[in-house]
């Protein structure tokens, strides 16, 4: 129990101290829906070009609601589109 | 650089001349000395013309920051389309204007840290403002704190949403 205790508060603060990220795969998704343009994604979200410029270049992580927008657009569950994973040491 | 980008650095650019030149002015007016810098009235009267000039001069800014905008467009269509009629530059510009200036969710959480930046500055300027009362300033020094802090605060608002648009930001 006390081991358990233990690990879940590591989860916590590696979770509170920002270890994890959200990357996402919108470019190749776009690729495959016959290169879909970022002006056309964006169009059907109902935000700017710029936002979803920023949204794949990992410069801004998207609300739920424009998440959902985005994994719509494409046909495909939000996990298909971003994933949250522990950021790689070796990357930073 | 975006649409939001190039609007916000002219808003700031305005913003920041403004707030020069009445600082400039006020300064001319303070070290002269003469009797009419010393009433409060004077410089009420001072600071809303220098608001209204600030709105006037922003509105102004903007619709000829528009104009440029479309100019530059329809110059960049034709560069990159050789042959492309009028009539689908103006499509297009249309097209691009309306797309660009999308206010979504990024631009909202944006303007939305920036404003509290500008806020803060604001705050801190009041509480100056009230220290230098308490230090021996007039009161007319302390209403020009008060003034140029807020002018401080929209300047830095704009710097901040540059920064922020620049970088990316994220939720929380």
């Amino acid at each position: 129990m006390k081991a358990l205790c233990k690990f879940s508060t590591i989860a916590e603060e590696s979770v509170m101290g920002k270890n994890y990220e959200i990357t996402n795969r919108i470019r190749t998704l776009r690729f495959f829906a016959n290169e879909m343009s970022q002006q056309a994604l964006a169009d059907v979200t109902n935000v700017s070009r710029q936002t979803i410029n920023a949204i794949e270049l990992g410069k801004y992580t998207p609300s739920l609601d424009l998440a959902y927008k985005i994994a719509n657009a494409f046909n495909v569950g939000i996990d298909e589109v971003f994933e949250y994973k522990p950021i790689d040491p070796r990357k930073t | 650089m975006n649409y939001h980008e190039k609007r916000t650095i002219v808003v700031s650019l305005v913003g920041l001349s403004v707030s020069l030149t009445y600082l400039f002015y006020a300064i001319f007016k303070i070290r002269e000395g003469s009797a009419e810098s010393l009433l409060m009235k004077f410089w009420a009267e001072r600071i809303l013309l220098f608001i209204g000039i600030g709105i006037v001069s922003v509105i102004v800014a903007m619709i000829v920051f528009h104009i440029l905008y479309s100019i530059s467009l329809a110059i960049k269509l034709k560069m990159e389309n050789e042959g492309i009629t009028n009539e689908a530059i103006q499509q297009r510009i249309e097209q691009t204007i309306k797309t660009d200036t999308v206010e979504d969710e990024m631009g909202k959480l944006i303007e939305l840290k920036a404003m509290r930046i500008g806020f803060v500055t604001a705050g801190v300027g009041f509480v100056g403002s009230l220290v230098s009362l308490l230090l021996g300033a007039t009161p007319v020094i302390m209403i020009n704190i008060l003034y140029l802090s807020f002018s401080l605060g929209s300047i830095l608002e704009g710097i901040v949403q540059i920064f922020y648009y620049r970088r990316g930001i994220r939720h929380g």
